[in-house]
């Protein structure tokens, strides 16, 4: 496996969804590629920083989410 | 009518920088900033950058200091909100050698043992890193990683399949960690 190849497979590495071998050579690929262990704990930190934006309740998320989705969502959530 | 600032707390050529904008319009705004020392180089589509160490004299000079959030607020307002031109996606991938290695390996971050002030501003570059990703990648971002809905959900809102959701957010996350990786990498003031 080159590192090109593991970007591909970390999301779905990191959702438990690889099948058993491709696992077993993600994992062994990161036992031997230190910019691969980088890469997937950047990957890690980059989702915490982007959950932790709505985390804070003295400012919620400035993040421009268009006005329709913002309806969109408000309407899913009024139905579930 | 007035002269606004943000906090000097945006990082770019290694130096932090505020925003200075009109909320009426640009002719004062260059008009101050000419009278001011603040080079034309300084403007930029809609503001100009203004060091850190600038930020106290230009507030004496009549600058009104403002949150980033309301001056943004107060921009687009006026009307005189100018965002830059999206880039593509592929642009903001990593790049890699022919041999399939990384262009430029990814470097250990330094996300832990933060203080309040670093916290905050790194809130704040994230919040900007996801405002300049592409609208597609980024409304699939917005909806998995910071409302929290499943991949179907977020499927069914914004009218694409389970698979264009998966593919963009992993794309979405890649763009994101490579413009966060040069504040953040370990070593980094």
């Amino acid at each position: 496996m080159k590192c090109r190849e593991f970007v591909e497979f970390v999301m779905e590495y990191l959702d438990g969804t690889l099948g058993e071998s491709e696992r077993r050579v993600f994992e062994d690929h990161v036992g031997l590629c230190p910019p691969c262990v980088n890469y997937l704990n950047s990957y890690k930190a980059t989702i915490a920083a982007s959950k932790s934006l709505c985390d804070d309740p003295k400012e919620p998320a400035e993040v421009s989410v268009p006005e329709d989705l913002i309806n969109a969502i408000l309407a899913a959530r009024a139905k579930s | 009518v007035a002269i606004l600032i943000d906090d000097p707390r945006w990082p770019a050529h290694g130096r932090l920088w505020a925003h200075l904008v009109s909320d009426s319009d640009l002719d004062e705004l260059h008009a101050f900033a000419e009278a001011n020392g603040i080079p034309r180089r300084g403007f930029d589509r809609d503001h100009y950058d203004v060091p850190a160490e600038w930020y106290d004299r230009v507030v004496a000079a009549g600058a009104v200091p403002v949150s980033s959030r309301e001056l943004i607020v107060r921009l687009r307002a006026a009307g005189l909100r100018r965002r830059k031109p999206e880039t593509s996606i592929e642009e903001l991938l990593p790049g890699y050698l022919e041999d399939g290695h990384f262009e430029r390996p990814a470097s250990p971050w330094r996300t832990e043992g933060l203080d309040p002030a670093e916290r905050d501003e790194l809130r704040e570059l994230v919040m900007r890193s996801i405002h300049s990703l592409p609208e597609g990648h980024r409304n699939v971002l917005l909806l998995r990683d910071i409302e929290n809905l499943d991949t179907e959900e977020a499927a069914e809102l914004l009218g694409i399949s389970p698979g264009a959701v998966k593919t963009r957010l992993h794309r979405a996350r890649q763009a994101l960690r490579e413009l966060l990786e040069p504040h953040l990498r370990e070593g980094t003031p």
